[in-house]
């Protein structure tokens, strides 16, 4: 499964999902439902926003898992 | 006019099916208290036959099974009105694809099958032991019913879809 990594990252980064959303333009609802996996599409826009934020390549936001029921 | 979302057709219909809702619930009640009334009160059903001057053979306990059996489609009425009710308040909220829509349509095709199943035996029940006439239905009339049947359960898979669809779209940052 692909997981994303906003929480460590912002926590890398010690930056909070209101401080993210101030930078970004995304809203903080959308950034917690990143932020605690239950999003289940992501948007190449909001990819790249994120990217333009954080300063980081989007490997660095996302990370494929296997999953264990497969 | 647009169709959905407050002060819209929708809700317009909403109001429409309120009034029908609250009427059906009132008839349901005289025809419970008529049929009471009647297996009560047999000498009711003679005294207004001749009141009315109709000629009726049926005595009062078969005038209250049948009263009953109405009351008992009414009834059906009254729930497939309420689930249509539920499915227009979302539609005037502008609230589409809920959830709960999908359920709600089947519903309102079972009942309408129920109903036409219910039909066809009252009616047979009605001529074998009441020795009634009814105006025998032919051609495409006949089947009306099963055609909404299945275009109501053909709009519920439609509401499926789209309920899935609206999920995954808010689920979409």
């Amino acid at each position: 499964m692909i997981r994303l990594k906003l929480a460590e990252v912002l926590a890398r980064k010690r930056l909070s999902v209101v401080e993210l959303s101030d930078r970004t333009g995304l809203s903080v609802r959308d950034l917690e439902i990143l932020r605690d996996q239950k999003a289940l599409a992501l948007r190449l826009r909001t990819l790249d926003c994120l990217c333009r934020a954080l300063n980081c390549q989007p490997g660095d936001l996302i990370e494929y898992a296997a999953d264990d029921s497969e | 006019m647009r169709f959905l979302g407050p002060r819209s057709i929708s809700s317009l219909l909403k109001t429409a099916l309120d009034v029908v809702y609250y009427g059906l619930y009132s008839l349901i009640a005289v025809v419970v208290a008529l049929s009471v009334c009647l297996l009560s009160v047999p000498n009711l059903a003679a005294e207004a036959v001749r009141r009315f001057n109709v000629d009726a053979s049926l005595s009062a306990g078969s005038m209250a099974f049948m009263l009953m059996a109405f009351g008992a489609s009414l009834a059906g009425y009254l729930l497939i009105t309420h689930w249509t009710r539920q499915i227009f308040r979302t539609l005037s909220e502008g609230d589409v694809f809920h959830p709960d829509n999908t359920i709600r349509l089947r519903w309102i095709g079972f009942g309408l099958g129920a109903l036409e199943v219910f039909g066809y035996l009252a009616r047979g029940v009605a001529s074998g032991v009441f020795h009634l006439h009814f105006e025998p239905i032919y051609g495409l009339r006949a089947v009306t019913t099963w055609f909404a049947v299945l275009v109501v359960f053909v709009l519920a898979e439609v509401f499926k879809e789209g309920a899935r669809l609206r999920q995954e779209v808010d689920r979409t940052i």
